[in-house]
């Protein structure tokens, strides 16, 4: 959810969308909220209303210095991950073939 | 049923469902999905393209499971257990028992998930010393330093305050719902 907001601030309603779109993370929209008001309490993300063109005001979410933080550890963290995971998948592959 | 009143209806059981959380996320829960939902309706108000948002959204049941996760709180079932009954004794006859039995008592019902805090503060004080405070006022009536004319309205109000509380309190356990813990792992990031 913060990578989705690294490039750029977002409104609810779309990142929900977005992530509840992403093969592999199957879940339902409406639970990201409760992650979102996570986010918004720990101050890893940061908000603004905006007037729309369309509809109602919407809330627009920034990430705050300290989200940014948390998501390169969170992005150091997973390649290490994804690292040990495919060197084990690939010793696995070798010694099948 | 008008598009308005699907997500009016949607949005009363997901208020209902999230009424275990802390009042205040539950709060920010049910403005979110409002939110969501109000979003969705400025792009098309039809009522199946309501429906097909309420369903991408998920049940409520899901939405405040998710909640709870994210609290890193679980919650526990409302009940009256072993200490929420002593607490219900000690308070209505402990004091017959030394003083001490209502003591105890209330040490129980402050110890207590099962109760808020005014709850807490009714069983202390009305009456104070349950019925032990009626007898009180049977064997001495000028204890107090009462008109005479006073002590028997006043004992029957307290009487029926000593047994009505606690009956009270009984009742509000189910009604209060599920009390929280925290649960024992932190919530993972993501």
């Amino acid at each position: 959810m913060l990578a989705l907001l690294r490039g750029e601030r977002r409104y609810g309603i779309e990142i929900v969308e977005l992530l509840g779109g992403i093969d592999g993370l199957a879940t339902s929209e409406g639970t990201l909220y409760p992650l979102l008001s996570r986010l918004r309490r720990e101050r890893s993300v940061s908000t603004s209303w905006q007037e729309s063109a369309v509809g109602p005001p919407r809330r627009y979410y920034e990430l705050t210095a300290s989200g940014r933080r948390a998501l390169n550890a969170f992005a150091e963290e997973w390649a290490r991950y994804r690292d040990a995971v495919d060197s084990l998948l690939g010793a696995e592959d070798r010694s099948t073939s | 049923m008008t598009a308005g009143q699907v997500v009016e209806r949607y949005l009363r059981d997901l208020e209902r469902a999230a009424r275990p959380l802390p009042a205040e996320h539950a709060r920010e829960l049910v403005d979110d999905v409002a939110e969501h939902l109000a979003a969705a309706r400025a792009a098309d108000d039809s009522e199946a393209a309501v429906r097909t948002a309420i369903g991408r959204l998920g049940s409520p049941e899901s939405i405040v499971a998710a909640a709870f996760a994210e609290a890193g709180i679980v919650p526990v079932p409302a009940r009256i257990g072993w200490g929420e009954a002593l607490a219900l004794v000690g308070i209505s006859i402990g004091f017959l028992l030394f003083v001490v039995g209502w003591i105890l008592g209330l040490a129980f019902l402050w110890s207590s998930q099962a109760w808020t805090t005014r709850q807490k503060l009714v069983g202390t004080l009305v009456p104070p010393g349950g019925l032990g405070g009626f007898a009180l006022i049977l064997v001495r009536p000028t204890l107090y330093s009462l008109p005479p004319a006073a002590g028997t309205p006043l004992a029957i109000g307290w009487l029926v305050a000593a047994v009505a509380s606690p009956i009270w309190l009984a009742t509000r356990v189910a009604r209060n719902g599920p009390a929280m813990r925290p649960r024992a792992t932190a919530p993972a990031e993501r």
